[in-house]
This record gives C-alpha cells, structure tokens and sequence, in this order.
C-alpha cells in the first residue's frame, strides 16, 4: 500500500519539471494567503492568536484539512478515475480507495512533521500530550476514508457528485473552525461548527499541539464514532453494490 | 480448469439516474428498472492445455461472458470455478499501462495490478519479455513514444511470460504485423503443451478453427451450440445468414440440356441471404429476389476452402418482358479490388426471355481459386445495355487454406496446364557443336 501510494503521488506529477516539489508548493501558497489576510489586513480578534503563534494556530487546522478535502475529492472519484482498471480487471474496488487516501496520509505524515517544526519554532515547548497525535491523526485517516469510501461508491452512480462534493467543500471549508476559533461564527452558527464531523479532529490536532490540551473522553469517543461509522457505512454499501457498481462503469 | 454451470447475467437498465436514486431512496421496496438478461444459463467445461473458443454474433452476450469469468462483472445467477489459481485475461492489452512510465516500470506495475508479489517478474523473466517484446532501446522509454503495435508487443509479451495456468484471449491478438502475430501463434501453442489452457474470442474463424478443438456458439445470451470447433463455425455462419446450417439444399443434376431444374424457389427463398437494407441499384425490370449460397455437400456457407465449388442459386423474378435476361456475380477481395466478375452471357448460357410475372431460378457454380481470406460478393441481373437489379456487399464469403502449401501465388488461379516431352541424353549446346564441326 505504502510503495502504491508513493507510486500514485509520482504518477500525479510525472512529466512535470518540478514533480512532487508542487505538493509542497500550492498548500503553502494558500497558508500564506489566510495568513496575510487574516493575521494582517483584517484586525485579529482578541480569542485567535497573532504573528507567529497565528501562524501555528492557522497551520494546525488548515494541514489536516487539505489532507481531508484531498481525500473526498481524490478518493470519493478514485473509482472513477481507476475505471479503466476496473472494467479490465478483477482487483478488488476498495483498494483504488485506499491507495487513494494512503497517499493523502502520505502528505499527512509529512504535514505533521512540519507542523512541529513550525509550533518549535513559534516558542511551544515539546510536551508529552503530542504522543497522542498519531492516535488523532490515525482516527482521522480512517475517517476520511470511510467518507471516500462512501463517496466513491456513489459517485460511480451518480457522476455529479463529484462537481457537488466540490461545492459543498468551499461551505464546509468556512463552517470548520480553521482560520477562526469555534467561536467566531456567533452562537447559531457555532451549533452547526459543532456537529460538524471534521471539528473534533481539528480542535484535536490543535488542542494537543499549541495548547497541549488532551482530548476529553467524550471527544474521543465522538472521533472514533465518526470514523467507526463512516467506515462501517462505506464497507456496507460496497459490499451491497459491488455488482451493480462494476455493471455501471 | 474451468466449469461454468447455469451462468446468468442481469443488467438493470434504469431510464435516468434519478430512477435509480428513487430506488435507493425508497429502501429498495419500489423497482424503477427493467431487467436486461445479457446471458441465460450457460453451461460448458474447459480442460487443462484445452483451446476453448467462444464465437457468436455481435451483441451474443462474449465479452460479457468473458469478464465474468475474468472476475470483471458478477454473474446474477448460477455459478463457475476456475481450478486454476492464475488466471490473466487479455480483455484489453495493456490495460495497467501507464504513459509515462517506460516499458520497463510498467511490466512491475502491471506484474502488482495482476497481483504478483513484489519482486516478481525476476530478472531473467523480463529479459526474456523484453527480447519477445522486440522493442529495442524504446523499452526503456515511456510509453507515450510508443506506436500502438508497439504497446500489443510489451502487452503480450507480459502475458505469455508470466506463466498462466488460464489466458483469457479477446480480439486483441489480431492486431500487431504478420511476424508478431506468427510469434504470438507459436508461443500459445507452447503455452498450451506446457498446460495453459485458452479461452478465445474470436472473430476470425481462421484462428478458432486453427487452434480451438471445442466451441461454443453463443446467440443472443444463449449456448446456440456447444461441440467440435469445425461444426460450430459452421452453426456460427449458420446464424450470420439466419437459417439452420444442417439442413441440406438440393443437388443439381448434371448440366446437359438447357433446363436443369435445380432449387425450387421456395428453396432459394428459405436460404435467402440477401439483405433488405443492403445497398442495391438498377431499375428493377429483372428483380433478385432470393439468393442462396450452398458448398458441395448442399450446406448454407459462408466458410469455404480454396478451389471449393460455390453454389449460387438465384430467384429471379421479371417486372415486364426481357428478351435477353443476364444473371451474374461479382466478387470482391477486401480492398475492394474486383477479382472476377461475369455472368451467364459472358458464360454463352442463353437464359429463356421472360415475359411479366415470370419467375426464374438461375444456379451459378463458381470454382473459388483464390488466395485464402475476405471476399463479398455482388449478385445482379441485367440485360444487354441495363442493369437490372445490382445486390452489393454481400458476405463477407471466406476462403480458408486447402493445406499447409499454397496452392498457387497471386491473386487468382488461372487456368495453366503442364506437359514435357521426352529426355536427350549428352546434350550439346547448337553453337558449342557448330564451333567444333568448324575446327574437325
């Protein structure tokens, strides 16, 4: 799975000059625009951060969230996209999933190691609570695959839901506590930030990582029912119209 | 090997894909498609080292079958085993390949989609595809320099050499030049002494004829016939023009007077492969009603041998009075070059003139001496100055080798005789003599 997934992300960027270098590069392109936006042009609030301590806060939720909406668009279509190796060959459906999302964990893993660099060099002190990160972040990679999972099995039915995946993901984007605190959206707002099933995760990574706040049991338990369930869901449905879905391509 | 027994397979059809969200929508309780059976109950066994070939019509449900057994599609119903623990199928060659990668990766990236275990091909494995590929330095290249000959090559070689014990053959292997094709030939029938057995799909009867010992015949998702490969391309053309293929035509008696009364013209017309919508000119005074084509043996025939007699029996049917009827044929290599054409006036055979209403059946015998291959035909009336009724693109007829040795070279045999007189012994060359008569 791993060498699939190195595979798939030199596979994605062959025959350009720059090659994997641009996996780095368009990220960060966007961090450094929330960043100037938010930490320069529009007057900080008192709750979030500024300077570098923002820049951590910024980069906390904005890194897992690219590997998440990396994972929905590029896994929820990899069945699509690997339909000419599903027309011609029996290899089981899931697998061009999760290569699909090992890549994006790829990225992840790569991220993470970023991240603490940046949160050392921001003045956060090392602390034993980031020994909790992989277990965050593995709870993380299942859930978004169980997401791709169901996505890319409708998607095969359905082929606009890739476009709607799209734009959904541009409201989901601002809905999720990334550039703001939880907060910031007023109270009625703030209800749907909390039910929405990306929050956790995010307070999770940054919670242990600028503030070293431990993840509550409840919080816990609510990540590991989110990525239990999608998975469960996904597995489910494949299983159900796994004929159907190859008599469709 | 393979055992495949009561096969089936559904397609739910849905109009739109709203209906099939509607479906979703309501747990499954409303049915919003219709059903389609691409195959009904299909049943058949392949032995290990067997050359199995499975032909039909186009739309006979082949390529579904195939991707069944491949894995690619679930059956709906019954069931199959495949004894064999590898099974490749060549669905599409070169299926895995990705463009940039060269020759070389893509091998191991097909060696992983096909499930090997990594390291696998060894070394010496891809030094003997990279030597059957024949691609020189471009194996090293990525694929998009490629020709597509040239990704046929690296495919098939892949295939061949990753030790099968079931190759699943689609057209694929009719495409790449003569000496690849020729290569390919030799390497199955060693991959089949070594064990491997073939499922084949195949247009070309040559090569289910050539390689395949058992058949099946597939119409309209259904077994039409299961047997000797030689009987079922003859059940196979037996479809193509629509009629039982066991059923004999009349023989005709031999021609001495003018009338020989041959196939009645309810015969000709039971056997008729003339096409309603098949391209066709002239004015219609003579029409051509019917025609039937049979071999020696009076069986319907689309599949002769070189030097084979083909038999024309052709129902005509006069509009007003023609004083010099004409029946003929043309027949046409597949590049459209005519090879022969005439018709009973080019034969001196006088047909009777025919009044309104008159109906004829003309038999033409045509001695096929021609190279194996591809031929159509086209079936007419006419008379001295006026076509009448011009059938085109009929067939395709094909001629297939008499033996292993050409019975001729070029286009057409014509006519040729040999003889030789008796052996001087101590021959002289005339100027060698005359100059030693000048110094005696």
């Amino acid at each position: 799975m791993l060498t699939g997934a190195l595979h798939e992300l030199k596979q994605r960027y062959a025959g350009s000059a720059l090659g994997v270098l641009w996996h780095i590069v368009t990220p960060l392109a966007q961090i450094l625009v929330y960043y100037a936006v938010f930490s320069r042009f529009m007057s900080a609030r008192s709750d979030t951060p500024a300077g570098g301590a923002y820049a951590v806060f910024l980069c906390a939720g904005i890194l897992p969230w690219f590997v998440f909406a990396e994972s929905v668009t590029r896994g929820g279509g990899s069945l699509l996209a690997n339909e000419g190796y599903l027309k011609k060959l029996p290899v089981p459906e899931t697998v061009f999933v999760a290569r699909s999302v090992a890549t994006s964990t790829l990225t992840l893993g790569l991220y993470t190691i970023a991240l603490l660099a940046m949160a050392l060099l921001a003045g956060v002190r090392p602390q034993a609570g980031w020994l909790l990160l992989p277990g965050v972040l593995a709870l993380f990679v299942c859930f978004c695959f169980g997401i791709a999972l169901v996505l890319a099995v409708v998607t095969v039915f359905f082929r606009d839901i890739a476009q709607i995946v799209a734009i959904v993901l541009q409201f989901w984007f601002w809905l999720t506590p990334i550039v703001y605190h939880p907060t910031a959206l007023g109270p009625r707002l703030s209800v749907v930030m909390d039910q929405n099933p990306v929050t956790p995760f995010i307070l999770g990574v940054r919670g242990l990582l600028v503030d070293g706040v431990a993840p509550a049991a409840g919080h816990w338990a609510w990540m590991a029912a989110w990525a239990g369930g999608l998975c469960v869901a996904g597995a489910l449905m494949m299983g159900r119209l796994r004929s159907d879905l190859r008599d469709a391509l | 090997m393979v055992r495949v027994s009561g096969l089936g397979k559904r397609f739910k059809i849905y109009a739109s894909p709203w209906h099939r969200a509607g479906e979703w929508l309501s747990g499954g309780r409303r049915n919003l498609h219709k059903d389609f059976w691409a195959l009904h109950d299909i049943s058949f066994s392949v032995e290990p080292g067997e050359c199995f070939g499975i032909i039909g019509p186009n739309g006979s449900g082949k390529s579904t079958l195939l991707k069944i057994l491949s894995g690619v599609l679930l059956p709906s119903k019954g069931r199959f085993d495949l004894a064999a623990s590898t099974v490749y199928s060549l669905l599409e060659l070169g299926t895995g390949f990705h463009d940039d990668l060269t020759g070389y990766d893509n091998v191991f990236q097909s060696a992983r989609l096909l499930g090997l275990p990594p390291g696998e091909p060894r070394p010496e494995v891809v030094a003997q595809i990279r030597e059957f590929a024949d691609l020189g330095e471009f194996f090293d290249r990525p694929l998009r320099f490629y020709s597509s000959g040239m990704r046929v090559r690296l495919g098939f070689a892949l295939f061949a050499h990753l030790k099968p014990e079931l190759l699943i053959v689609d057209e694929a292997l009719s495409v790449g030049d003569i000496f690849f094709q020729q290569k390919c030939a030799a390497r199955i029938d060693e991959m089949r002494s070594a064990g491997v057995s073939f499922l084949f799909v195949s247009h070309d009867m040559e090569v289910v004829r050539r390689l395949c010992r058992k058949a099946l015949v597939l119409n309209h998702g259904r077994v039409a016939f299961l047997g000797p490969s030689e009987e079922a391309i003859n059940r196979y053309h037996g479809l193509m023009v629509g009629q039982d293929p066991t059923r004999r035509a009349p023989e005709l008696e031999d021609r001495e007077a003018d009338e020989q009364p041959g196939m009645t013209a309810a015969e000709v017309r039971r056997g008729d492969i003339l096409r309603a919508d098949g391209p066709r000119h002239g004015e219609r005074g003579l029409e051509l009603l019917a025609a039937r084509l049979t071999d020696d043996r009076g069986r319907d025939t689309l599949t002769l041998q070189t030097r084979d007699v083909l038999h024309v029996d052709l129902l005509i049917l006069a509009r007003r009075a023609v004083a010099a009827p004409s029946a003929g044929l043309a027949l046409y290599d597949r590049f459209g070059t005519m090879v022969f054409s005439a018709g009973t006036g080019q034969l001196r055979h006088r047909l009777p003139a025919l009044a309104p209403g008159d109906a004829i059946v003309v038999r033409l015998d045509l001695r096929l001496s021609v190279q194996p291959g591809e031929y159509t035909f086209t079936l007419g009336t006419s008379e001295p100055g006026c076509f009448h009724d011009w059938r085109e693109q009929i067939g395709p007829i094909e001629v297939a080798a008499e033996g292993q040795d050409p019975a001729f070279y070029g286009v057409a045999e014509l006519p040729m005789e040999a003889r030789h007189g008796a052996v001087s012994h101590g021959w002289v060359e005339p100027a060698v003599a005359a100059a030693a008569d000048r110094t005696a």
